[in-house]
């Protein structure tokens, strides 16, 4: 099956190198790079890194669009150039790329494959709670139980992906990717994944929660 | 407040509001029709609220006491409809520009 890892990239020129060198040194698969439309030095500093090597592929936004939308032109463009399954992984390094392996393995059994950390007290209280309260409301609304809702490691193959096919641009999407799963029945896997909190800052923040909030009774609407 | 300072507001929040839309109508931000829609609104509201009782016999057929009263069921539904129509425009233009964003970058390839 030919696998790309996609990742994201928003203003992260101090970790996206770093993080697309950790991925190469765990897989030898093609990686798409999509810079959405960073105000920092994020796209030329990769472009640079990266001019010789042919299995990382660099696109960019001219202006900011939100991780969903680039995902999305990720994953258009991995299908463009034959591709059967996508994983995404973050470009801050809070997802640890040596799980690609298993989430390769994984894609070979299922569909869809989600990471999940441990919601254990480690994880700051608001985060835990949060993901656990949207985890229970999610799981009674589109009966789907998912073990971190708010995850953004995870992988699909294209077969499903007109059944997941997402709206959101910003966060949220990995909650109406979870929605969609659960409203069509799809068979996915989860993989445990460490915990790393690399800016408090920078994820999901209580407002994009509320957001996600306010989305959900849409979602369910249009189940 | 009484009547008299409410009205005085009222006038002095359509005196600016008919100034920014002529500035943006002098800037060519806004067509003749939209300028000329906005204003003869303007008028209506600043007719209202001067005299106001010349919508007493409405009250009674809605049952309602006061002009104030009128005029905030009148405003939010306004708002509503404005903010049902701002929110459908705003997600089209989200949709066509995400397309076009994506378009650009697949052909710089």
């Amino acid at each position: 099956m030919k696998i790309f890892v996609i990742v994201p990239v928003y203003n992260e020129e101090d970790r996206a190198i770093e993080t697309i060198n950790a991925i190469l040194s765990e897989v030898n698969i093609s990686i798409i790079v999509i810079d959405d439309g960073s105000t920092d030095n994020s796209y030329e500093m990769i472009k640079d890194e990266f001019k010789t090597d042919k299995r990382v592929i660099i696109y960019d936004h001219v202006i900011n669009l939100g991780k969903g939308a680039a995902m999305k032109t990720g994953m258009k463009i991995a299908w463009k150039m034959g591709g059967e399954a996508v994983i995404f992984i973050d470009a801050d390094g809070q997802h640890n790329p040596k799980y690609l392996p298993k989430f390769i393995e994984e894609l070979e059994k299922y569909p869809i494959v989600f990471g999940y950390r441990p919601l254990d007290k480690k994880s700051p209280w608001i985060r835990r709670n949060g993901n656990k309260f949207a985890g229970w409301l999610i799981g009674v609304l589109f009966n789907v139980k998912r073990k971190d809702l708010l995850c953004g490691f995870l992988g699909f193959r294209k077969d499903v992906y007109k059944k997941i096919n997402w709206k959101s641009n910003r966060y949220g999407i990995e909650t109406e990717m979870a929605t969609r799963v659960g409203k069509n029945k799809i068979p996915f896997s989860e993989v445990k994944i460490d915990t790393i909190y690399i800016d408090k800052y920078k994820g999901v923040t209580i407002f994009d929660a509320f957001k996600i909030l306010v989305k959900i009774p849409f979602w369910y609407i249009n189940k | 407040m009484n009547i008299i300072t409410l009205q005085i507001v009222l006038l002095a929040f359509a005196i600016l509001m008919v100034y920014s839309l002529f500035l943006h109508w002098k800037k060519k931000d806004i067509s003749n029709n939209l300028f000329f829609f906005w204003v003869f609104i303007f008028l209506v509201f600043v007719f209202i609220a001067v005299f106001p009782k010349i919508l007493e016999p409405l009250l009674k057929e809605l049952f309602l006491v006061r002009v104030m009263d009128l005029g905030m069921i009148g405003t939010f539904m306004i708002l509503t409809y404005v903010t049902i129509e701002n929110n459908i425009k705003i997600k089209n233009l989200e949709t066509k520009i995400e397309k076009l964003v994506r378009r650009i970058a697949l052909k710089k390839k």
